[in-house]
């Protein structure tokens, strides 16, 4: 099992060669110049060429790739075009809040949301069923954008107990943005989890435990939700991944210092150290959650085994 | 816990609470971006260089209406050529880290600026050198008659820093900035806040409060819930369309001012049919400018009745193209476009720009001039309208949303990059509009320093080019800020900068 974590571990760097290339060659495919940008409107035309030959830009794009990648090597992400500060420690600097969030955000909405969709899945057509489903198809119908400001006016302007924003590391100022983050992902995972369930409910396996009679829990709990689980959990992985990536909508709303507005700011000038290091970044989130995942797997089933 | 316990602890709380919040002399300023540099000389934005300038100031700098004054300068004089330029130094002033300010000081950043390394390198292009004539005495000699000149050292660009930081951090001044300001620099944190505390030692008299925090809350609804909490003292911008919210908030006071930013819809006049004046003045005719005011901006903007906004030096008032569709249908007669044209409408993608250009494109129908709008993200807009090329027969007849804020506060800035023939694209005159009596013109307002002079090359300037329609006018913004009704002494100004030297709180 080892083995194979540290082999499919390895496996991860020629994808992030590969990404490493595309993300390279994409965001110069994007039209709009950097210098152009980082210039300012009313520049003249020797700012922007100074300003182009400053960034490297003027070069032949194989040699910057080569130059870039050769930096990488070396731990060095390059300088942030915008800010002329190292890209690993705007990245660094970022990286805690959106992390936060995405473990607060993730944590209740986990727990929520299979708690929801076990209980729709267990009564199936009665009250409790529907009562899950309506609070969350709400949850995945309400915009972020507003159930965020909702919140605020709510919590913040008219009751005064929560700050409207801010990243000071007080837990109080944590509280809305993740309840806002994990409101759709709590709606998508009860629904996830749901229709897993009741597809394993009609499985052979558990009509045969009920004919064994074998009790409506037992059977519930110890037959059909771990199995129904494995789903969920790939679920899981995927929504953690695009978390990670930090949610824009949340990060506006609260003013929070993560990586969703770093990645839209770098967008917005075509900041290309930071895309290319972004794009990498989570990249890498996706290839080790499924492999995370993968390993989840084998403790949910023990039939599953890897070689 | 007993209920009368609970109520002692929050009864003590409330109490201690109250008297310490009202004599908070920390200000926190909600923005709507992030800086992005605290380098004067290398910063192209007006939020970083409004930051700046709470630090960091100038030989000269702006008054509350965006006139010139002489700052650390205590008075220049210029020849009549417009060459050189002398300014006399204030005398025993002290930047933050207790290096005294003099001749010397001016020429180490104007000389970093000369370098031609920076973003505002170019304000300083037209100096051939910088004189240290005494030790508060500096003389510019220019290459050619630049009679803006004294804007160029009036702009955020052109700050004075601390010539020991300048040395002992290099380029990472950009991140400790030391100045002659009111307030001192606290800590940066990138992509989050800007923190400055008050110079106790300020040449000009106290600083009343302790501090300043610039926070980003990109979100408007966010922003102006921070104020509505009190948790932020003052918001720019205050979205105009959430203004009803707080028309009856006791504790909340709006500022609103004219800005100096313009904006209007490029006509190519390169080919037929918009190279045709007549259909350039239809089209000012066809434009319902209040509208789109009313509706794409909130309200929160008047119709433009200049080339340049009236905030502008040298400003001089036209009369507004009236919202009338006969005259214009008319004009397109007699041009021969009655049938009307095929464009392309060009925006970027930000919201009230692209309800802006969809109302233009609307209203033009009614004149038979229609076509597809494409609109895209800043970045591409530029990248699009400056490649054009003057020579090239498949540029198509496109209008253009386009704004600009003449950051220097001089006509010359407002006029010359948009419209002289010089600034063809990738330079900004992106509809070619070329003219021998306006660059005439331009070129008489550079040529002497003497406002006399340059007010009359300006107002002729203004007078030609409004009848020749090279843009769709349409407004000038107005700049929509909100405060807590106890702060005092703190205004936006017309440049999107805004002042916090007199900033006060009262009880």
């Amino acid at each position: 099992m080892l083995k194979y974590f540290l082999k499919r571990l390895l496996a991860i760097i020629p994808v992030l060669v590969v990404v490493s290339i595309l993300a390279c060659g994409f965001v110069r495919l994007l039209p709009g110049d950097p210098a152009r940008m980082m210039a300012g409107q009313d520049a003249d035309s020797e700012t922007i060429e100074n300003l182009r030959r400053e960034l490297g830009l003027d070069r032949p794009l194989l040699a910057q790739y080569v130059t870039y990648m050769g930096k990488v090597f070396r731990g060095d992400l390059g300088m942030s075009l915008k800010s002329k500060l190292p890209v690993f420690d705007e990245i660094a600097l970022r990286y805690p809040p959106t992390m936060i969030l995405a473990v607060a955000g993730m944590a209740w909405s986990v727990l929520f949301g299979v708690f929801f969709g076990a209980i729709a899945a267990i009564y199936s057509g009665k009250w409790q069923d529907y009562t899950a489903m309506i609070v969350s198809v709400s949850g995945i119908s309400i915009p972020q954008f507003w159930l965020g400001l909702l919140l605020i006016q709510l919590f913040s302007v008219y009751l005064g107990w929560l700050p409207v924003t801010g990243y000071t590391g007080k837990f109080s100022e944590l509280i809305l943005p993740s309840i806002t983050l994990g409101a759709t992902v709590a709606a998508i995972m009860a629904r996830f989890t749901l229709s897993a369930f009741l597809d394993v409910l009609d499985e052979e396996y558990i009509s045969t435990a009920r004919a064994k009679g074998v009790s409506e829990q037992l059977v519930m709990w110890k037959h059909a939700f771990r199995n129904a689980l494995i789903p969920v959990v790939t679920m899981i992985g995927l929504q953690f991944g695009f978390l990670l990536g930090g949610s824009v909508v949340v990060e506006m709303v609260f003013a929070w210092p993560g990586m969703g507005r770093f990645m839209i700011e770098a967008v917005a000038v075509r900041d290309y150290p930071v895309l290319q290091a972004l794009l990498l970044l989570y990249s890498f989130h996706f290839v080790f959650i499924s492999l995370l995942v993968d390993m989840v797997y084998a403790l949910i089933n023990p039939e599953i085994r890897y070689e | 816990m007993n209920v009368k316990k609970t109520t002692l602890i929050l009864l003590s709380f409330l109490l201690l609470s109250g008297p310490a919040f009202a004599a908070s002399k920390d200000i926190i300023y909600g923005s709507e971006s992030t800086a992005k540099s605290l380098d004067p000389h290398d910063t192209s934005d007006t939020y970083s260089g409004a930051i700046e300038k709470t630090m960091l100031q100038g030989l000269m700098g702006f008054d509350k209406d965006l006139k010139v004054i002489p700052l650390l300068a205590e008075s220049y004089t210029f020849n009549d050529a417009a060459t050189e330029f002398t300014f006399k130094l204030r005398k025993g002033i002290k930047f933050h880290d207790g290096t005294p300010f003099n001749a010397e000081a001016v020429r180490v950043n104007i000389e970093r600026l000369m370098s031609g390394k920076y973003k505002r390198s170019s304000l300083m292009k037209p100096v051939k050198e910088l004189v240290v004539v005494d030790d508060a005495t500096v003389k510019f000699v220019l290459k050619e008659p630049f009679g803006a000149f004294i804007n160029a050292v009036a702009h955020p660009g052109s700050l004075l820093m601390s010539p020991a930081a300048i040395q002992k951090y290099g380029d990472d001044v950009s991140k400790n900035p030391v100045g002659t300001g009111p307030f001192i620099f606290v800590e940066w944190v990138s992509g989050d806040y800007v923190k400055v505390r008050k110079n106790p030692e300020y040449w000009k008299g106290p600083v009343k409060v302790d501090s300043i925090t610039f926070r980003p809350i990109p979100e408007s609804g966010s922003r102006l819930a921070m104020l509505r909490a009190g948790q932020a003292q003052y918001i720019y911008p205050m979205p105009p369309e959430l203004l009803k919210v707080v028309e009856n908030d006791k504790n909340i006071d709006i500022i609103k001012r004219p800005s100096i930013i313009e904006r209007y819809m490029v006509l190519n006049t390169l080919y037929k049919p918009l190279s045709d004046q007549r259909v350039r003045q239809a089209i000012n005719y066809a434009l319902d400018k209040q509208a789109i005011i009313r509706i794409a901006f909130g309200g929160a903007a008047v119709e433009a009745d200049s080339i340049i906004p009236p905030d502008l030096q040298y400003y001089k008032k036209q009369s507004v193209w009236p919202h009338d569709l006969a005259k214009a249908k008319a004009l397109m007669k007699e041009a021969g476009y009655e049938k009307g044209f095929n464009v392309v409408f060009l925006t970027p993608n930000a919201s009230n720009r692209l309800r802006a250009t969809e109302m233009v494109q609307q209203q033009l129908k009614e004149i038979n001039i229609t076509g597809e709008l494409q609109s895209m993200d800043m970045a591409s807009y530029f990248n699009k309208l400056e490649s054009h090329r003057a020579d090239d027969p498949n540029v198509p007849p496109f209008i253009a949303f386009m704004g600009w804020s003449a950051s220097t506060g001089d006509a010359d800035w407002g006029i010359r990059p948009l419209l002289a023939t010089a600034s063809f694209p990738p330079l900004t005159n992106y509809g070619f509009f070329s003219d021998k009596e306006l660059d005439g013109l331009i070129q008489a307002g550079l040529a002497s320093a003497d406002p006399k002079i340059r007010q009359e090359a300006y107002a002729k300037a203004q007078d030609t080019v409004w009848e020749k329609a090279p843009w769709g006018y349409l407004l000038v913004e107005t700049l929509v800020a909100a405060k807590n009704k106890k702060l005092k002494g703190i205004y936006p100004l017309g440049d999107g900068n805004f002042s916090v030297e007199d900033a006060e709180m009262t009880d």
